[in-house]
């Protein structure tokens, strides 16, 4: 026996892995050769010191971590090769690129996809198709609000006609402010409707009228301006806002209806109806602020230029 | 581990009880753990390897035949998973951890060292084998795997485990020897 055989029987012994005439012929060459003694004393040294290297502990969220990323759907057939079509992939890759030993191993790429958890991989398992899909839904909802949009646009311009009754405070104090010339006064738009009498009551009547009428129609066309503002624009831009809103939810609701509806009409209502009850508030006080400043304006003068006829006849 | 255990647990699970598998995970995280752990020599990869093999366990235990060891089965699961790791990562023969040396008498150096130092001094050798070295020795010495066992686990007929083990303990002890003289 050589000194290969030797450690190589000394080996399975200390393994337990000797046969019992294998280890009854260790144990008569110990019994005459020192040397091998002194081998073998070694050996097992090592042997016994291999034994005492402590193992490492897993780090304690490890069975969490594990336990978490099982599929809680994760069934079992019972029956062997039959788990999911994945499963089945994996596992035939596997067998596949194997080598017959640890460092003989097929070499190339990755041969496998390893689970959720692992640091270094994107597991994202979205394809092609599934992309392309939320291109066109995304698509879709952005042509529909720019429709939607469009068409709020075209339906609420800043005119007179349809933005009787809206308002906003914003401009509110901005709206035009009659002048003396926009103040026609019944008595100064010629002499038909007072006819002028010199050091007459008529005269001062009518010069009272002018200036009376001029000053009230200013300040109650401001006023009434301001108020009828004010007052149309709360109650304009309530309204709008939540028709509008309504009305583009719905809208925004229908047209993303692919899983999509009750988010964007949430979104689509919030945002239209605050983008609309403000557009319409502003050009309805503008139009309505103008409107009243010139209707009571006039009003004002009228009744003033009379009243103030009448007060001065009779004083004189 | 006592064998008519893990069958009983797979079998648990197979019928649809989580629980037995949750026990199965705890039973094996170590010794799963410390596999990759000689095969990687890096804790985290350990840490991802151990993960990745008991998903493979859950997705795969259909695949388990029970005429062999549960055991065997899934370590053999842990190492091809860690030499998957190893290569794509291509730090096959890199170290990471430097051998310990330490001072002693150099006529008796071992009878001079305490055992934490000596199982230093050996865990820095293993560490600095070869892949092939590091995963026969510690299947045998660390997981305790018997010849038929590493046969199995690693797809090798005895003989090629015997010749392997002892390769890998002669090289061990070389190293050892030399650590001694310096």
């Amino acid at each position: 026996m050589n000194e290969r055989e030797r450690a190589r029987l000394m080996d399975a012994v200390l393994d337990g892995e000797a046969t019992p005439s294998e280890a009854r012929e260790l144990d008569r060459l110990l019994a005459i050769d020192p040397a091998a003694r002194t081998e073998f004393e070694q050996l097992k040294k090592v042997f016994d010191a291999l034994r005492e290297v402590p193992q490492a502990f897993p780090p304690e969220g490890l069975v969490a971590a594990v336990l978490a990323n099982i599929p809680q759907n994760l069934v079992l057939h019972g029956t062997r090769n039959q788990l999911s079509s994945r499963s089945r992939v994996l596992g035939s890759v596997r067998k596949e690129a194997r080598g017959t030993s640890p460092g003989k191993s097929v070499k190339g790429p990755p041969v496998h996809q390893p689970g959720p958890f692992l640091r270094e991989w994107n597991m994202n398992e979205s394809n092609g198709s599934s992309r392309r899909r939320n291109v066109w839904v995304g698509s879709s909802i952005a042509i529909a609000a720019a429709l939607v949009a469009l068409a709020y646009t075209i339906d609420f311009p800043p005119g007179a006609q349809n933005a009787v009754g809206t308002i906003v405070p914003a401009q509110r104090f901005k709206a035009a402010q009659p002048a003396m010339d926009d103040v026609k006064a019944v008595g100064q738009s010629g002499s038909q409707s007072v006819p002028l009498q010199a050091g007459s009551a008529a005269n001062a009547a009518t010069n009272n009228a002018v200036v009376s009428g001029t000053t009230n129609a200013v300040t109650s066309g401001t006023t009434n301006a301001v108020d009828n503002a004010s007052t149309n624009a709360v109650v304009n831009a309530s309204t709008n806002a939540v028709v509008n809103g309504t009305t583009n939810a719905v809208n925004a609701g229908a047209t993303n209806a692919v899983g999509n509806a009750s988010m964007n009409a949430v979104g689509n209502a919030s945002t239209n109806a605050v983008a609309n009850g403000t557009t319409n508030a502003i050009n309805s006080s503008v139009s309505n602020a103008s409107t009243n400043a010139v209707s009571n304006s006039a009003s004002n003068a009228t009744t003033n230029a009379i009243n103030g006829s009448s007060n001065n006849a009779v004083r004189q | 581990m006592d064998d008519d255990a893990d069958r009983a647990l797979v079998e648990r699970f197979r019928n649809g009880d989580r629980e037995a598998f949750t026990d199965l995970v705890v039973r094996y995280q170590r010794p799963i753990y410390n596999a990759a752990c000689w095969v990687l020599r890096s804790v985290e990869d350990a840490q991802d390897v151990a993960q990745i093999v008991f998903m493979r366990v859950a997705e795969r235990l259909d695949e388990y035949d029970g005429q062999h060891k549960f055991f065997s089965w899934i370590y053999r699961i842990a190492v091809n998973e860690s030499l998957n790791l190893q290569r794509r990562h291509g730090r096959e023969e890199a170290l990471d951890d430097d051998v310990d040396i330490a001072d002693g008498d150099h006529a008796n150096p071992e009878s001079q060292l305490s055992q934490a130092q000596l199982s230093r001094r050996i865990r820095g050798a293993i560490m600095s084998l070869s892949t092939n070295d590091r995963v026969v020795l510690s299947l045998r010495h660390f997981s305790e795997c018997s010849y038929e066992e590493i046969a199995q686990i690693l797809d090798l007929d005895e003989k090629t485990v015997k010749s392997r083990l002892f390769e890998a303990r002669h090289r061990l002890r070389g190293l050892l020897a030399e650590l001694h003289q310096h």
